[in-house]
């Protein structure tokens, strides 16, 4: 019973470190031109990184 | 492990076994991001880019956690969160390394978090592929395969869907008709075309 709650927990945990590690890079400026004209409109992702 | 195996199960996933027209996953993708040509090439690299490697990863996973501790029934919650966590790891890789990749691929790469033929293509490979008596490295082989055969076919079928929508565009089509009710019906003809492949392999 201990190991499938080990594993889920540590997924989570993983998941967690790399969506904190991925907010915390920034998107160079010069890569924030790029996605200036793109129109989200398809995509209702609340968590999305490139919504402003 | 033949040649044949391989070009078998490329072709068959790709075409045959068509990951949105035989096997209705991704259709969010395919009806969403599919007004563009360029859009829908974009889209589809990035599937085929994480597809590839949630694939080897899952499998891994699975032959080498879930089954020797005989916990398979949390593979699908398990899978989730290994693709939510790899799209992370990769957008954050990208931003980090390389522009061209993160002009084509970034802003697609938050979608595919929810796309579930990277789910299915995962969870396809252990009903599949998998079983417990094929050597590790050959079950692995053949799960990429796979799914570079699904992302080759999600791409394909993107591409011209996305080809027909624009020149809809440009058409003169009745105003009921317009939009999304000529693109489900293009979309129907397609995997009715798609269903005359069924049983060549």
């Amino acid at each position: 019973m201990l190991v499938p709650i080990l594993v889920i927990a540590s997924l989570v945990s993983l998941y967690i470190g790399s969506y904190l590690l991925n907010k915390k890079v920034e998107v160079p400026e010069e890569f924030k031109l790029l996605i200036d004209d793109i129109q989200c409109t398809s995509c209702h992702i609340s968590t999305c990184s490139n919504k402003k | 492990m033949s040649f044949t195996l391989f070009a078998t199960a490329i072709i068959s996933a790709m075409l045959i076994n068509n990951v949105i027209l035989m096997q209705f996953l991704g259709v969010c993708p395919f009806l969403g991001v599919s007004k563009k040509s360029s859009s829908a090439i974009g889209m589809s690299a990035a599937v085929l880019f994480v597809m590839v490697i949630a694939s080897a990863i899952t499998y891994t996973l699975y032959d080498l956690v879930l089954y020797q501790y005989g916990i398979p029934y949390i593979s699908t919650i398990a899978f989730i969160l290994v693709i939510a966590s790899l799209v992370q790891f990769v957008e954050m890789f990208i931003k980090k390394t390389s522009k061209s990749l993160y002009k084509s691929l970034g802003i697609y790469l938050p979608l595919i978090t929810t796309n579930c033929a990277i789910l299915g293509v995962s969870e396809g490979n252990i009903t599949n592929i998998w079983t417990s008596t094929l050597p590790y490295w050959d079950g692995l082989l053949l799960a990429v395969t796979t799914a570079v055969g699904t992302g080759l076919g999600f791409g394909l079928i993107m591409f011209a869907f996305s080809s027909i929508r624009e020149r809809l565009d440009a058409s003169n089509v009745p105003s009921a008709w317009k939009g999304v009710p000529i693109s489900l019906v293009v979309a129907g003809i397609m995997s009715l075309a798609f269903l005359g492949l069924a049983g060549i392999i």
